[in-house]
């Protein structure tokens, strides 16, 4: 398989620039880059889920034409999205079976031939997953698993995974990538989305690093080091430093006792002044239950004490009346109305007489650009969206700070500006809570980290422990 | 059996119909994701396209295939709009609802110079038979109507159609992904929904040997309260259409002996759906799908 | 929208606006077509029986104030993102209770008291009932759309069940308004109206439509309503009551559904009786969709509707009435095409 000089634009905005990819039967070859390079779009290019602007893909010495995903799929390429393309309620034969459905009479389904299929692939690549229970009910692994095992049976012999890694612990990775390497050996090309520069090193055999869109470096893993490959993929990035240390007697301004909602169960949460807490853990242990308890949105039970003052049960405007500020990781759906302007955004829940002025100083703060408040929020990148829910959150004033994956999905440069104004927060003297999937980031500039698992605090960790024992906590509890 | 005992059992099935087609009728579109909230013009469109056809060529088969083709255009339609021309499905479903009685009664006054009820309908023979029970279980439409019905819900769970209509609603982005057309899928449900209706209209028509313009009474949006009741799953929304006619039923069957009024007898199921509504948050299923959140 | 962009001849309300009489037009001569009319003949008559005289006239500005009214009631809950069909229902419930009032009122009560105690039964009303469902809605997570089809379907057999009751004069009407609660007919301002049924009411549903539409903009509840409507999860989070504007919502959609009654029973009739108003509430549903958020869209798409209506009881001894309501409902159709959520 071959993507020759693709090049893809939306609207005005360029994604990918003249890239050149080649992939070939028995290899993985990586994609890497910063968020926002172009890597997925490539990939969704030569998967015919996106048309390039310029530029072909070619398959087996054959144009890609027309540029589909049903004509990809004829051809033999199979692509499993970041975010998994299963229907949630059905069961995993179902999710195996739809599209490519084996039928009797009258469209009648004969999953004994679906099942057949998928226990031969099962055998020769060591791919095991539960088929007869909702794909909703699996683990994220599970699901990953059965994405694979789905783009298999429907016969894929090039195989592209968007940021496959992202959701799972440097185990499960591993497991994956072995797995990855068996498929290939069965002479499959395997081409993998990814940001862990380590995991290029240690798994592919080919890497093409984009920058800004650009193809600027391709050859093979051996060629290049993990530090070489940083430098090309990520460029000079300024380093945040943590907060300054708070000595023991420094006054404790959040305290969380016995917090229990559901899917949530903590025993006790401790936040001083100007003190910096990660929370760590896989994606989907309880996180998010804590965000919207202290967040005062889903009911809990427990006491929630901030500064002497105590939250429970209280409303999210009573909260911010307190001090408390938070952050949420979800913005569509707790931080930011796609539908309205930038102006409205920025007042949102604080709407008073000195509206305008909050606007200018707020969209000043926020380093917003294009600097037009009249804009729909909505048209504004992911990372722009984030610097206004930020800008506003800090404008605030808040005492107490909670931040959940403030940087999740955004690039480097945007990212570390908002570490930047976390830990300006914290060194002014607020407490924050910093909730992330990114563990470099908690490693950066925490205090200390505190792993969640199954909804509960199960281990409290110094920002230096090694990425592998942090792994192996968050997935085994202490 | 006594004979208020008898009335109620006969009463109740045959006022399952109406109730049981429209409930499948919701149950087929809004699994696919298109929310239909016109199900009652579905009803009153097949059952003058009933009465219009049997009335003109003095057949009940024609009846039967001009009702069901009426329905399942009627729901074609809404699909369309929904699906190709983008109307929000609710705006659409209060339209074509809007239509249909409007329709309904021009078509009475053109063809038939009556503001309310068409002529006698021709409709097919069943049993001769003292028994109530007998008479409505062998109404043919109501057998027509079981076996199709008993077909729909297996197209639902074991075909392929069925398969890729569930995925359409459940979860649009996976159904597409996985080479899914989605909006012709829909469209499809659209017309099964609009079949499976469409029965209804034509049993209630040849149930009662005429047409008349306020004969469906509600049942079409009781029998989106039916599935919602019962989750959308074919099962269960049966078995709510039951109780809405079982209660239709008694009131029939016991009104001599009861001291209520029948206005308010006759508000039982509506004042039922609210009380079971404020169960939990079951309502939300009509959110299924993107065209309607 | 991106055509809009690209021509930008005409704004997408007026294109609307155009689009929707075309359709109009085009259903219209195919119906009178079916009817055995010559469609020319029956357009012309139709026009002259709404536009052509002053008497006409009053007849279209006396069927578009209900229909003003509740249009602007559906639209304060489409702002706040529900999809209130119950307007049907809360016109009918504010009607009644207007009805009720104006004409149990002690006879002695002078004019604007008892014109704004008939109002105020008539908002509370259907207020009332756009509550019910409001609450439904937040509390149990029921879905307006079915909730409100339901209550609809209670009011039409509740209402005529107490009127029956004795509450009516008649199993179908009640009692005659004291002369303290009747709006004025214009024909008493201005004679170039006699005869016709307009009244005070359009005005008062005038200066409603702007007061509405000013405080939707400028006032921070009217504007937390639209942001509501925007993401009610997001709001909550934000710390604005996203549970409360919804209802709050469904209750001033329902007052303002109700207030319709000024023109039927208040600047009309004098007293209430059974459908009176009917259609109205689902007609209202087309103006808030055809009229979007201007004055001028949404009284403009009253005065279109309160044609149809009017040429249909013009036309009714060859084209019966309810064609109207297909042509409505295609009108309804036509102005929301492309719209749907996503």
């Amino acid at each position: 398989m071959e993507a020759r000089g693709v090049t893809c634009r939306f609207g005005d905005k360029v994604a990918v620039h003249k890239a050149s990819v080649r992939l070939f039967p028995g290899q993985i070859h990586a994609l890497v880059g910063e968020n926002g390079a172009g890597k997925s779009t490539l990939l969704k290019a030569m998967a015919g889920a996106v048309v390039p602007t310029e530029g072909e893909v070619w398959i087996r010495g054959q144009r890609l034409d027309p540029a589909t995903p049903a004509e990809a799929i004829r051809r033999g390429v199979g692509m499993v999205y970041q975010h998994f393309a299963l229907v949630p309620s059905f069961t995993g034969m179902e999710n195996l079976m739809l599209g490519v459905e084996p039928v009797g009479l009258l469209g009648w389904l004969r999953p004994s031939v679906t099942r057949a299929r998928a226990e031969e692939i099962a055998a020769m690549t060591r791919l095991r997953v539960h088929l007869d229970v909702p794909a909703a009910s699996l683990s994220v692994g599970e699901q990953q698993r059965l994405e694979i095992l789905r783009v298999l049976v429907r016969g894929a012999s090039l195989l592209l995974l968007d940021e496959p890694t992202a959701v799972l612990t440097p185990g499960e990775a591993q497991g994956l990538y072995e797995l990855l390497r068996r498929i290939a050996k069965q002479g499959a090309a395997v081409a993998v989305v990814t940001h862990h520069l380590e995991d290029v090193s240690r798994y592919a055999d080919q890497v093409t690093v984009l920058r800004g869109g650009e193809q600027v470096f391709q050859g093979a893993v051996s060629e290049v080091t993990t530090a070489e490959l940083s430098l090309r993929a990520l460029g000079e990035i300024p380093a945040v430093k943590r907060p300054t240390a708070v000595g023991g007697e420094a006054p404790e301004l959040l305290v969380v006792v016995g917090l229990q909602a559901e899917g949530l169960d903590v025993k006790e949460l401790r936040v001083r002044r100007g003190e910096m807490v990660g929370i760590a853990g896989v994606d989907g242990n309880g996180q998010e239950a804590l965000v919207e308890a202290l967040a005062g949105l889903r009911p809990a039970r427990g006491s929630q004490r901030l500064g002497g003052c105590e939250l429970a049960g209280a409303p999210p405007s009573a909260r911010r009346a307190a001090g408390l500020e938070v952050v949420h990781g979800d913005r569509h759906r707790f931080a930011l109305l796609a539908g309205a302007t930038i102006h409205d955004n920025l007042v949102l829940g604080d709407l008073g007489p000195d509206e305008e002025a909050k606007v200018v100083r707020r969209m000043a703060v926020s380093g917003l650009i294009p600097a037009d408040p009249s804009l729909q929020a909505g048209t504004l990148s992911g990372g722009n969206q984030q610097k206004l829910v930020m800008a506003r959150a800090l404008d605030r004033a808040p005492r107490m700070l909670v931040a959940a994956y403030p940087t999740r999905g955004i690039d480097a440069a945007a990212a570390a500006q908002i570490q930047q104004r976390l830990v300006a927060a914290a060194e002014g003297g607020a407490g924050v809570l910093l909730i992330s999937g990114d563990w470099s980031e908690l490693r950066t500039i925490a205090h200390r980290l505190l792993v969640m698992r199954k909804g509960r605090v199960v281990a409290e960790l110094p920002p230096d422990v090694r990425e592998q024992e942090l792994g192996r906590v968050m997935l085994e509890g202490s | 059996m006594s004979g208020q005992l008898t009335t109620f059992v006969a009463e109740a099935i045959r006022m399952a119909v109406p109730y049981m087609a429209c409930g499948l009728g919701a149950v087929l579109t809004e699994r696919s994701g298109v929310v239909n909230i016109g199900l009652e013009g579905a009803l009153g469109v097949s059952a003058l396209c009933a009465a219009v056809g049997a009335i003109a060529t003095g057949s009940g088969l024609v009846g039967l295939g001009a009702g069901v083709s009426g329905g399942a255009f009627y729901c074609l339609l809404h699909g369309v709009l929904v699906v190709r021309a983008r109307v929000d499905a609710m705006v659409s479903g209060i339209a074509l609802t809007m239509a249909a009685y409007g329709g309904g009664r021009v078509a009475l006054r053109l063809l038939y110079g009556s503001a309310s009820n068409s002529p006698k309908v021709p409709g097919l023979p069943g049993l001769e038979s003292t028994s109530a029970v007998l008479r409505v279980v062998s109404e043919p439409a109501l057998l027509v109507f079981g076996v199709a019905a008993g077909m729909l819900v297996l197209v639902l769970e074991r075909t392929r159609l069925g398969l890729r209509l569930r995925a359409s609603g459940d979860n649009e982005a996976a159904a597409e992904a996985a080479g899914v057309e989605v909006g012709a899928t829909r469209l499809w449900a659209s017309v099964l929904s609009g079949v499976a209706c469409g029965l209804g209209g034509v049993h209630m028509v040849f149930d009662q040997r005429q047409y008349d313009a306020g004969m469906t009474g509600g049942r079409g949006f009781l029998a989106l309260a039916a599935a919602i009741l019962g989750r959308h799953r074919p099962g269960a929304t049966l078995l709510a259409c039951g109780g809405f006619a079982a209660l239709e039923a008694a009131q029939i069957a016991w009104q001599d002996s009861l001291k209520l009024a029948p206005e308010l007898v006759r508000l039982l199921p509506f004042v039922a759906t609210m009380g079971l509504l404020m169960r939990g948050r079951s309502g939300m299923a009509l959110a299924r799908g993107r065209l309607w959140r | 929208m991106s055509e809009a962009v690209s021509r930008p001849s005409l704004p997408p309300g007026v294109r609307r606006g155009v689009w929707s009489v075309v359709v109009v037009l085009l259903l219209f001569d195919g119906l009178a077509f079916l009817a055995g009319e010559a469609p020319r003949v029956a357009l012309l008559k139709a026009l002259e029986g709404t536009w052509g005289t002053m008497y006409g006239l009053g007849q279209v500005i006396y069927k578009a104030t209900p229909l003003l009214l509740t249009g602007l009631g559906f639209r304060v809950a489409l702002r706040a993102g529900l999809f209130n069909i119950g307007v049907e229902g809360q016109l009918l419930l504010g009607s009644f209770a207007a009805g009720v009032v104006a004409s149990r009122l002690p006879s002695s009560t002078p004019w604007p008291l008892g014109v704004l105690m008939s109002l105020g039964a008539a908002g509370v009303g259907g207020a009332g009932l756009g509550a019910v469902a409001g609450a439904m809605k937040v509390k149990f997570g029921a879905h307006e759309v079915i909730v409100t089809l339901l209550l609809n379907r209670i009011v039409e057999a509740l209402v005529p069940y107490v009127l029956r009751r004795g509450v009516g004069v008649t199993g179908y009407r009640s009692g005659d308004a004291i002369s303290g609660a009747l709006l004025p007919r214009l024909e008493q301002l201005s004679e170039v109206f006699r005869g016709s049924a307009a009244s005070l009411a359009t005005v008062l549903a005038l200066v409603v439509c702007l007061l509405v539409l000013r405080w939707e903009r400028s006032s921070v509840t009217g504007r937390e309503f639209g942001w509501v409507g925007l993401g009610a999860g997001v709001c909550e989070a934000q710390g604005i009551p996203g549970g409360r504007r919804l209802w709050q919502a469904m209750a001033l959609s329902g007052g303002r559904a109700g207030l319709g009654a000024s023109a039927t029973v208040l600047g009309y009739k004098g007293y209430y009786e059974l459908g009176l108003g009917a259609g109205a509430g689902f007609g209202g549903i087309a103006v808030a969709m055809l009229g979007q958020g201007s004055a001028v869209g949404l009284v403009g798409a009253a005065l279109l509707l309160g044609t149809l209506q009017q040429a249909g009881l013009v036309l009714n001894a060859s084209l019966p009435r309810e064609a109207m309501d297909v042509l409505t409902a295609a009108v309804l159709v036509a102005a929301s095409a492309g719209r749907g959520r996503r």
